[in-house]
């Protein structure tokens, strides 16, 4: 009789959770299962890479030419011959994984011509496919053009391992756990203190001092994925002012997130598996490990519409490549948005929690 | 005259249902003023319209600039702090450094004794005076008190209605809410009586209010 009494007990408490149960059961196998179109191939085929004239002799058809040879592998951009330099910016910035550098006479019969492609060191993850995408357009350029086609890989930025790589995107993983798991976890355990709080100061003072001390302590993860690296003697510079700053802001914009979906749901269940549900989302579809055209190209696109790829992007390219912090300066500005734009729906989701008090 | 808390013709809604319903009142200064009735009859929900925790739909609630202080029905406070943090926290959120009155405070409801005990790990009766020490802190003109006997032992009890019929000497108040009015019945000097949302009495009383409130039961 106990046991068929506990069973009744659980359905009545699957009843009264039934959003949380819906989320779990329904909507989360549902995203998963949508979330799959968006990995079609398991070769990099629309990563962004510039097409570049190697001087202004170069012929609009030698372009077209070449662009349908890369187009095979890649999303090709067409570069005029004097923007050759933004086409390596771009490179550096991770807007383009390979620079293409189309030399004349490609539709010259026996001509003897080199095509050239740039590609950096550090994006690891693309070092291999990029090795083979080099082999792949020696050869469909030998197959398609009339000239005698040879491919250059040529490699800039250091030479950096896999783990080297992976640390920068870890310390990344740390932060948004932090944001989703940690931070929601401490507020929703203080709930019981928030109408003291709201009489005696106010909950945006509450998330003021939350943030005040938390987004500091985040050094702490941050400094220990570093103190590892120097053990391990990883060329890695995670507490390098401009990472910190990168890191910080991030972690106040997806940390503004999560409390702003506990506030919506004032703090019930359905709140953190939402937290999760979003977490799993941004980390599938921001491409913090792979450059943005793995898999398809619809998730290249996501990725790029995603604020915590730029952030890791500018994050790696400080940390790891040792770039100056001010050329991802478009980026950081975006980020800034972002962030302001997180604390106006954090301080919207407060105002809806007043306003509906603690019985919601 | 002290400026006094006033509702002005206050009703307060939760979609169809009402909670207070058109109500005029006044709390005045230097009273034990007891809102008592039965469940649900709108009296903790009076109680969130004067801190300020919700809005009404109509009327309006006038509170004086002075300090106020309550003890919830539920203790609210920080369960991962120790007791003495709790009382360093608030009171510094509260401004008042006032050492000698915390001491007080500590002393009447004995909480040296769980001073270093976490306070999310206190059984009911000694997290009712934690709470009840929070409300106090500031020592406010107005206090309110929500079932401030909750699960407290009887000499605690007796501790608490000492304390309280001596606190509002001067021109300091006590707002009692509960529906057991027989046990404040030595210190009230003003009832009001809640049902359905609505004062269904309001007065003076001395030494009479639980045959008032019976009375009014009892008239239906």
């Amino acid at each position: 009789m106990s046991v068929r009494s506990l069973v009744y007990k659980e359905l009545r408490w699957l009843r009264h959770n039934i959003s949380t149960v819906l989320l779990v059961l329904v909507v989360l196998p549902s995203i998963v299962a949508l979330g799959t179109v968006a990995f079609q191939q398991v070769i990099p085929r629309d990563t962004p890479v510039a097409v570049v004239p190697a001087d202004d002799s170069v012929t609009e058809d030698e372009m077209t030419a070449m662009r349908g040879v890369t187009t095979l592998f890649s999303q090709p951009h067409s570069y005029e011959a004097d923007e050759r330099d933004a086409a390596m910016r771009a490179l550096t910035r991770e807007e383009l994984y390979a620079v293409v550098v189309v030399p004349p006479d490609l539709l010259e019969e026996d001509a003897d011509v080199t095509v050239e492609m740039y590609v950096e060191e550090e994006i690891v993850p693309y070092e291999q496919p990029s090795m083979a995408i080099t082999g792949i357009l020696r050869y469909q350029a030998g197959q398609l053009l009339p000239a005698d086609v040879d491919v250059e890989r040529i490699a800039v930025g250091d030479d950096r391992t896999l783990s080297e790589f992976l640390v920068s995107v870890g310390a990344m993983l740390v932060t948004m756990l932090f944001a989703f798991a940690y931070v929601p976890y401490v507020v929703a355990d203080e709930q019981q203190v928030f109408r003291r709080i709201r009489v005696e100061s106010s909950l945006w003072q509450l998330l003021a001092g939350k943030f005040v001390v938390l987004t500091p302590l985040l050094l702490v993860p941050v400094g220990t994925f570093q103190a590892v690296a120097w053990y391990l003697d990883f060329s890695v510079a995670l507490l390098a002012p401009a990472a910190i700053a990168v890191t910080l802001l991030t972690f106040v914009y997806l940390t503004a997130i999560s409390l702003g979906v506990m506030f919506l749901t004032r703090f019930r269940p359905v709140g953190r598996m939402a937290n999760v549900v979003i977490m799993v989302g941004a980390l599938t579809f921001s491409n913090l490990v792979y450059p943005a055209g793995f898999f398809s190209p619809l998730r290249r696109e996501i990725a790029k519409s995603s604020p915590l790829h730029y952030s890791m992007v500018v994050q790696r390219g400080v940390s790891l490549k040792g770039h100056h912090v001010w050329l991802y300066g478009d980026y950081l500005l975006g980020l800034v948005g972002f962030t302001l734009l997180s604390l106006c729906f954090l301080a919207g989701t407060v105002h809806y929690y007043d306003r509906g008090g603690y019985r919601g | 005259m002290a400026e006094q808390i006033r509702f002005d013709g206050v009703s307060k809604s939760y979609g169809d249902v009402v909670a207070l319903d058109g109500i005029d009142l006044t709390i005045r200064r230097g009273e034990v003023h007891c809102l008592v009735g039965p469940n649900g009859s709108g009296k903790t929900t009076l109680l969130d319209l004067l801190l300020g925790l919700e809005r009404p739909t109509a009327g309006t609630v006038t509170v004086p600039d002075v300090p106020i202080g309550c003890s919830f029905q539920s203790p609210t406070f920080y369960p991962g702090l120790t007791v003495a943090e709790n009382l360093d926290v608030f009171a510094r959120l509260s401004g008042c450094p006032d050492e000698a009155w915390r001491e007080r405070l500590v002393d009447l409801f004995e909480l040296d004794r769980v001073g270093d005990q976490l306070a999310g790990t206190l059984s009911g009766g000694w997290a009712k005076k934690v709470d009840l020490a929070l409300g106090l802190l500031k020592r406010p003109t107005y206090l309110l008190l929500d079932e401030p006997f909750g699960d407290l032992d009887d000499a605690s009890k007796r501790r608490l209605l000492d304390f309280l019929s001596g606190y509002c000497e001067g021109d300091r108040s006590v707002l009692v809410v509960t529906h057991h009015v027989s046990r404040f019945e030595a210190i009230v000097d003003r009832l009001t009586v809640f049902d359905g949302g609505r004062i269904r009495d309001d007065g003076a009383v001395d030494g009479t209010a639980h045959d008032r409130y019976l009375e009014v039961l009892e008239s239906g």
